[in-house]
């Protein structure tokens, strides 16, 4: 716990020292809950809907979860190829890899402080979103189905991270997990709007039934078990996709120790 | 301490992608004792930092075998990473934005120390190399030769037997190396076995117990300063002529014609003979002065210093990238 410790601390103490960075980031959550509020009453005015049923119509908090979820794939996509692209700039990757520390846990104790700071970022929109509005929230579901869902989504981190090793910038993973979950997940619009083939694609990504169980737990205070198949469906998918990511990241790594190429970036 | 056999890395490409196949590190075998300072000197791209890195089990070699404090290097990788501590050769290698204290911490964290050990190593290290009152400081603020020391504070803090150091002094001013080059003796005196690269010869031949030349790749010499300066069997004769008398260029021809001669340069008022036979050749360029009538303000012999060593047995190289 004393790494994890250390790991957090450094990131806190290398925030602090950018305390504009982190106001402005503060302030753009303001911003973004605001034009969602004014975007939402624009939209509600005099309108119902009805796929928004199962959330209990609320447009704004349908919107703000969709898109504050987003920023968490984000986090989860891109912690780990973040860090080992951010130890390389530094100079600092071939001391972590020297250290008594194994791989695994220098990923995820980097991980954990961007995941820390992501809570943290969207804690004032999410705070001002659950007092404001007339929402009942499972708070005890909705972490748990955040966790899961940063878990299952981290396989990916962990491939493109592998690739990053390797091609040192810029991999198909990232691309293409963000854009088709932006797209097909359900961020924005209910999924059932989508034609039948994307929506057996939407089907297959972890953010669709992330977002489902989310805005049921947050907004109509759901169970577990009342979101028992979207937990199902990110168990079989983070049993798929993080045994994955990890073999593709321990070939990447190889790669770059075989090519002596691991500081470059 | 360190055992190496027909150690080799190939690149099957140069490491910008392009260009014909590369040998970092072409067969090298060497021993280095328990408390030895061993100094590998060589031009740019002569595979210095890759065989270091392939000792700190950075780098997979291609062939061959290695053992650090008795572990191997590809078996036992997280026991030689135990065994050594290892100072890079360039600055960027802290985070910039925590103090030099703050990333003792972290690194000592990783490395499994634990308060309040943690923070005594610490304490000891900085202070041991002078950086204690600059410890609270951003390590951007931190001057080359700091940042050098807290490289090698880094590589103490578990107080390890084994230390490999990539260009200790390189870009520290005269002071901060010199302060570099006691605290490595004081490290000697330890007992710890130390591998350092180096560009600088004068500091190789003050440091080290032995010197091994890398050039290519290729380790083309191993030895103490003193018989490295054997393997040359040459020294130069250094005149400095107040009058050349009456017929330069015979005397000069004499000089050339003399067993054991192997070049003269000619200056004005200086000339320099380069022999192989130390005695005889001075008893003859005497005689010759003498027939010719030159006078002499001075007559003096110098040792080959360790870089004519160097760029005699790397053919005159200093780089290749």
């Amino acid at each position: 716990m004393y790494k994890a410790y250390v790991f957090v601390k450094r990131g806190f103490v290398s925030m602090l020292s950018y305390r504009m960075a982190f106001v402005l980031t503060l302030l753009g959550t303001f911003v973004g809950a605001a034009q969602f509020y004014f975007m939402a009453k624009f939209l509600g005015e005099g309108h119902e809907f009805p796929l928004l049923a199962p959330y209990g119509g609320n447009l704004m908090g349908y919107l703000i979860i969709g898109t504050t979820f987003m920023s968490f794939v984000g986090v989860s996509l891109n912690s780990f190829q973040g860090a080992i692209r951010g130890e390389q700039q530094m100079g600092t990757l071939e001391f972590l890899l020297m250290s008594d520390t194994p791989l695994h846990q220098i990923l995820i104790y980097s991980a954990l402080w961007n995941f820390l700071y992501a809570c943290l970022s969207t804690s004032v929109i999410f705070l001002v979103f659950v007092l404001g509005m007339d929402i009942n929230v499972n708070l005890g579901a909705a972490l748990f189905i955040l966790l899961l869902s940063v878990v299952c989504m981290s396989g990916f981190g962990l491939m493109s991270a592998g690739i990053i090793m390797v091609t040192k910038q810029g991999d198909p993973i990232t691309w293409a997990f963000g854009t088709l979950s932006g797209l097909l997940s359900g961020a924005m619009f209910p999924i059932e709007l989508l034609p039948p083939l994307l929506r057996t694609i939407a089907a297959v990504l972890p953010p669709t039934h992330a977002l489902i169980a989310l805005r049921k737990t947050i907004m109509v205070h759901a169970g577990l078990g009342e979101v028992r198949s979207q937990v199902l469906a990110l168990l079989a998918l983070t049993a798929l996709t993080l045994p994955i990511g990890l073999v593709v990241f321990r070939w990447g790594f190889n790669r770059a120790r075989t090519d002596g190429s691991l500081a470059e970036y | 301490m360190i055992r190496i056999h027909n150690l080799t890395k190939a690149y099957p490409k140069a490491r910008d992608g392009r260009g014909s196949p590369v040998t970092a590190v072409d067969r090298v075998c060497l021993t280095i004792d328990r408390g030895e300072v061993f100094a590998l000197l060589g031009p740019n791209g002569a595979g210095k930092t890759t065989l270091v890195k392939i000792l700190s089990t950075l780098i997979v070699p291609t062939c061959g075998m290695a053992t650090v404090n008795g572990y191997d290097i590809l078996t036992q990788s997280s026991r030689v990473r135990a065994s050594i501590g290892f100072s890079p050769g360039g600055e960027r290698s802290f985070y910039f934005r925590l103090t030099g204290r703050q990333n003792l911490e972290f690194f000592g964290a990783l490395q499994g120390l634990r308060p309040p050990l943690l923070h005594r190593r610490i304490s000891e290290v900085l202070d041991r190399l002078g950086l204690g009152e600059e410890a609270d400081k951003r390590f951007m603020k931190y001057s080359s030769g700091m940042r050098r020391k807290l490289g090698i504070a880094r590589a103490l803090l578990t107080d390890p037997p084994v230390l490999l150091l990539d260009e200790p002094t390189a870009s520290v001013d005269p002071a901060s190396a010199r302060h570099i080059r006691e605290h490595i003796r004081e490290l000697k005196a330890q007992g710890r076995t130390i591998l350092l690269t180096t560009h600088n010869m004068d500091e190789a031949e003050r440091i080290s117990d032995r010197i091994g030349i890398l050039n290519k790749g290729r380790l083309i010499a191993v030895d103490t300063p003193a018989n490295l300066r054997g393997v040359l069997h040459q020294c130069r004769l250094r005149l400095v002529v107040r009058n050349w008398g009456k017929d330069p260029a015979r005397f000069i021809g004499g000089l050339r014609s003399i067993s054991g001669v192997t070049a003269v340069y000619e200056g004005n008022p200086s000339l320099e003979v380069i022999m192989t036979q130390k005695e005889f050749v001075t008893g003859e360029v005497v005689r010759l002065i003498v027939e010719h009538g030159v006078e002499v303000e001075s007559i003096t012999t110098c040792e080959p210093s360790l870089e004519d060593i160097f760029l005699t047995l790397t053919g005159g190289e200093t780089s290749r990238v």
